[in-house]
Parts: structure tokens; sequence; C-alpha cells
């Protein structure tokens, strides 16, 4: 067998090794998965047994030139997707042992375009952590330093691409859960528009802001994978009917003409200053290349971290309240009361930043203080829409960091909740809004650690975002 | 907003959790500190605004409620089960 090196392969490349007869995908795939064997950055929970068989499937369509440009890719999935017959844990002790009986739809498309799962790739419990530290399964490293956390929630997916052991992957993004760790871990991360990919199959934690998306090593992956995954799906009542654009094969038309926005607030006192430096650096680069660039205000953004941490919440003490080891999940003493059943599971299968939530989600939800958190909040949601909505009729993208700081140390902020949340303020606001968002890496810090540019493009613009980003990777090279 | 040691069992107990001394006390302090955060929304005059559930209006209605053939499967991971029923604790204590 061929001695493949893992490093820097994206998907043009792999497909043009597999033309060449260079390798076949399935001695692709047994490469990652002894990769991920030897993996020391706690990236993966679980290795796809079948995978193996997918890739033979894979080799079979790509020998009779029926392949697609994915077609023998491998592919890791966020443990909070679910893949029939494999386990979908959600990082949480409450379903280490539950095996998925269904698939979500964005893997089922992906799979039918000839992809291959590699495994499932570790998070924060049920998707909630900015560190990757609440997992059941133990921490993810950073591959670039494995004294800091690698983000999250979707550490796994993200530390897996920089380390190499896979070319692809997907994630789950509620608040920044795809964007925080690939500008963590230096990789590529596209949250889409809320609705543009199905969140059947995704393990539920905030409805109204949970989305699937792309992870890769380059923007143009990003492209191809959401050809694949995109599109309505009655299996989802969220999902929208919009069109599909082919988005690789758009990425190099001229884009000069894209009206480009610095959102202010997003420059503020929080963020560190090498981030800064590096962001307007960018900024000036793009001046140079001709684009037309204005400072613009959305001024409701101080709110939106508040209006996240009382809509998210809520929404997660509602969807977790299915688990109670009845049907699936962890089990109690069938000789215990119902409630004290219920209590047993709950409080054993749960991790800490879970209960934190569920207990606040509780009481905002609660009566008396509905009025006075949820639905205010869902007024904000509506004063930040509005923000985006106001500045999107004069500028096409608006680019900000994706960050406030680059990696911290793992341990750093775990016993100071509100310190870990902040680390989402320039996320939540693409997730409160619906809007797409878009990471990548343009440069690094004095300790060689990976800042994370961010796009925002409006409702259904990944095209607009994936051109950019596509073309700030290709000038920056 | 004030959290008290009470509150945090009664939630924990609306929630169906169990909570040992230790954590109820670390629950009410940082709590207490997200609480004081997400506050600041009650700065804003939001009287005259409308709630917004989802940040895109997708229109989409729920499907047609359509009989679909059960999927014995799904019930394949409870802890037990009984003559295709699933065995669960007693409801009513003794």
């Amino acid at each position: 067998m061929p001695t493949i090196k893992l490093g820097n392969l994206n998907i043009d490349k792999i497909q043009t090794a597999f033309k060449a007869r260079d390798f076949s995908s399935e001695e692709l795939t047994r490469e990652y998965l002894e990769a991920i064997r030897a993996d020391d950055t706690n990236s993966f929970i679980s290795i796809s047994d079948l995978a193996i068989e997918q890739a033979r499937q894979a080799d079979k369509l790509l020998a009779q030139g029926q392949a697609t440009a994915l077609t023998g890719i491998p592919l890791a999935v966020k443990d909070l997707i679910l893949v029939e017959g494999l386990r979908a844990t959600a990082a949480s002790k409450i379903l280490e042992n539950y095996i998925a009986s269904y698939t979500a739809t964005a893997v089922k498309r992906l799979t039918a375009a000839g992809m291959v799962v590699i495994g499932k790739t570790n998070c924060d419990e049920f998707a909630m952590g900015s560190s990757n530290e609440n997992s059941a399964f133990g921490p993810v490293l950073n591959p670039h330093d494995k004294t800091r956390v690698a983000g999250g929630s979707s550490g796994g997916s993200a530390a897996a691409l920089a380390a190499n052991i896979a070319p692809t992957a997907l994630g789950t993004d509620t608040g920044g859960s795809i964007r925080q760790p690939a500008a963590f871990c230096g990789v590529a991360g596209l949250k889409p528009t809320y609705g543009r990919v199905s969140r059947y199959g995704a393990i539920a934690m905030a409805s109204s802001l949970d989305q699937i998306g792309p992870m890769a090593t380059t923007v143009k992956d990003l492209a191809y994978l959401l050809k694949f995954m995109a599109g309505y799906d009655e299996m989802d009542a969220t999902s929208l009917k919009a069109a599909v654009p082919d988005y690789p094969a758009n990425l190099n038309t001229d884009i000069k003409h894209l009206r480009l926005g610095i959102p202010i607030e997003y420059f503020s006192s929080k963020i560190d200053s090498q981030v800064k430096t590096a962001i307007e650096a960018q900024i000036d680069n793009l001046k140079k290349q001709g684009f037309s660039i204005k400072e613009v205000s959305l001024p409701y953004t101080d709110y939106a971290l508040a209006a996240y941490y009382l809509l998210m919440p809520a929404e997660v003490s509602s969807n977790l309240a299915r688990y109670d080891g009845l049907l699936y999940g962890l089990v109690a003493d069938k000789k215990l009361s119902l409630d004290q059943w219920y209590k047993t599971v709950r409080s054993q299968g749960f991790g800490a930043e879970t209960k934190r939530r569920v207990i606040l989600g509780t009481y905002i939800l609660s009566a008396g203080y509905y009025d006075a958190y949820y639905k205010q909040a869902q007024k904000v949601r509506t004063l930040i829409k509005n923000d985006f909505e106001r500045v999107f009729k004069e500028v096409d993208i608006l680019i900000a960091p994706a960050t406030p700081s680059t990696a911290f140390k793992v341990g750093e902020k775990s016993q100071d909740p509100l310190a870990m949340y902040l680390s989402d303020v320039f996320t939540v606001s693409a997730n409160i809004a619906g809007i797409c968002g878009l990471s990548m890496p343009i440069a690094k810090d004095r300790n060689n650690l990976p800042i994370g540019l961010q796009l925002l493009g409006r409702p259904l613009g990944e095209l607009e975002i994936l051109q950019l980003g596509h073309f700030i990777e290709q000038t920056n090279k | 907003m004030e959290l008290d040691k009470k509150q945090i069992i009664a939630l924990a107990d609306l929630a169906k959790l169990e909570l040992s001394e230790e954590e109820i006390g670390l629950y009410q302090e940082q709590l207490k500190d997200v609480l004081s955060y997400v506050d600041k929304i009650k700065d804003l005059d939001l009287s005259k605004v409308k709630e917004s559930l989802t940040g895109i209006a997708t229109g989409a209605l729920p499907r047609a409620d359509k009989a679909k053939a059960s999927v014995p499967g799904i019930i394949k991971q409870a802890g037990e089960i009984r003559d295709s029923y699933v065995v669960a604790p007693n409801v009513f204590n003794k």
C-alpha cells in the first residue's frame, strides 16, 4: 500500500490523485483511520466500521466514471449528527451507548454523492461549550499547541482537520460552534443561513439557532460540501425552498463589485490587539485590491450575547427534557419511583455545563420570568435582525474577527462560565439573526496560533461569502 | 437578579435533576453572574418591539400528518422490552 502524505490534501488534490491512480479511496481511508488511531488530540469519539465498505463502493463508482466531486472523499462527522448504525453520543454520558437509527439528511446527501464517513468527532456535550472541555470523553487539544483548547463546540472536527486526520468534516453552529473552533484551529468553517441545510438528524440543542455546516481546510472545499448538503428537506419544517447555487463552479468570478462593510462594534476594546491588527491588515489588503469598503454600525451588537444566553438555555431546557432514560440512553434501577428514575438518569448522565444551562433555561421559562426574560430576548432578536437588514442594504458582506482572542489555555476559563460565554461575542449575532457566516484563517499571532477572519453575509448569501473567502485565500497564498 | 439556594433546589426539581450541596452552591454563584450579565437587556425600551421566533422567517408549515408504518427498531434500545412494550418504573409511589 502506498504511504500517502495526509498533510495539505484537499478535495481537488484527492480527486486528481484518484484519477492518476496514485491511491484509491480505500487506501486513503485506511491511512486516515490509522492516523485517527494514532491521534493525540482526542478529536474522535469513535471510528466508523462502515468506512472501508463505503470506500470500496466509491472506488467502484470512480472506476465506472460515475463519480461526483465528492466520491471517495473521507468525511468526519460531529458526534451530534446521526449516522445510521453508528454511535451518536453528543459527547454525553447519557447517550454513551446510543446507536443512531437513521441518518441525518445532510450526511445522507453527502454519502449519496459518494463521501466516506470515517468517524464521529468529539464536541462539547450536546454542543454546549466554547472550548470542547465539556465532553464526557475528555477535552480536545489544539493541534497547534496541545496545552490550549481547540474551541467548541465542534472542536473535534476543527482539530481533526488541523491535525490532518480528516480532510473534510461536519459541525453544528448554534452560537459560533463551527466558526470559533475553526478560528482557533486555523481551518475554514461555514455556518449556513438558518434553513439552508436540513437539521433533520442533528441532535437538537437550541432549535431556533442550530445549523449543520461544513468544515474543511480550504474555502473551496466548504463550497463543494455545501453544494451537496444544502436544499429543502420535508423532514425539517424550517428548511428553505430556495434553489441551491453551484457554489464551487462560481467561486472564480469577478467579485470586485461586492461592497464590504466593517461593523465598528466588532472592533471594540474586548478584542485582543494582535487579532485586531491582523484583521485590519486584511481589510487594508482588500482596499488595495480595489474593493469598496466602509464602516457600518450594528448598534444592538452589545445586547446579542445577553439575548443569546436567554434564548439558548430556554430552548436547551425544553429540548433536553426528552432524555429520560426510558426509550434509549442511560438507565437506572427499575425499583426506583418514576421521579427518582428521571432524576438519577439525568443527574448521572448530564455533565456540569448541561445541568447549568438546563437549570438556567428552566428559570427563564418559569412563571413570572418568561415575560421578563424569554419574551424580551425575542424582542432583542427583532432589533438585531433589523440591524443586519438595514446594513445589508448598504453593503454585501461584513468583515469582522471570528473571535476576540486566539485559542486559550486548557482550564483557563472552565471555572468561570461567564468568561467562557464571552468568547462567543462575535459569533452569536449571526445565529440570532439567522444569517450566514464564514470563518477562515488569515494570520498567526506571536505564539504561532491561528487568527480567524469572519465574513458575514445576508440570508442565503453563502455564494458571496464563499467567493470573497476564496479570493482572500488565493491572494494571501 | 438574586437566586437563593431554595430556588436552585426548586428549579433542579422541575428539571428532574438532583444536585449535591456543592453543586447547589456553585450554580447559585455562577448563575447569579450570568443573570446579572443578561439583565442588560432591561436597559432597552422594548415596549413597541415585536418578538421574533427565529432569525429567518422560513414560512414553512408543518408537513402533512400522514400515517406511516411504525418502526419497531425505534424502541430497540430501551432498557427493557416486554411483549413489544417498554417497561418503565412505577408511576405511582407505593
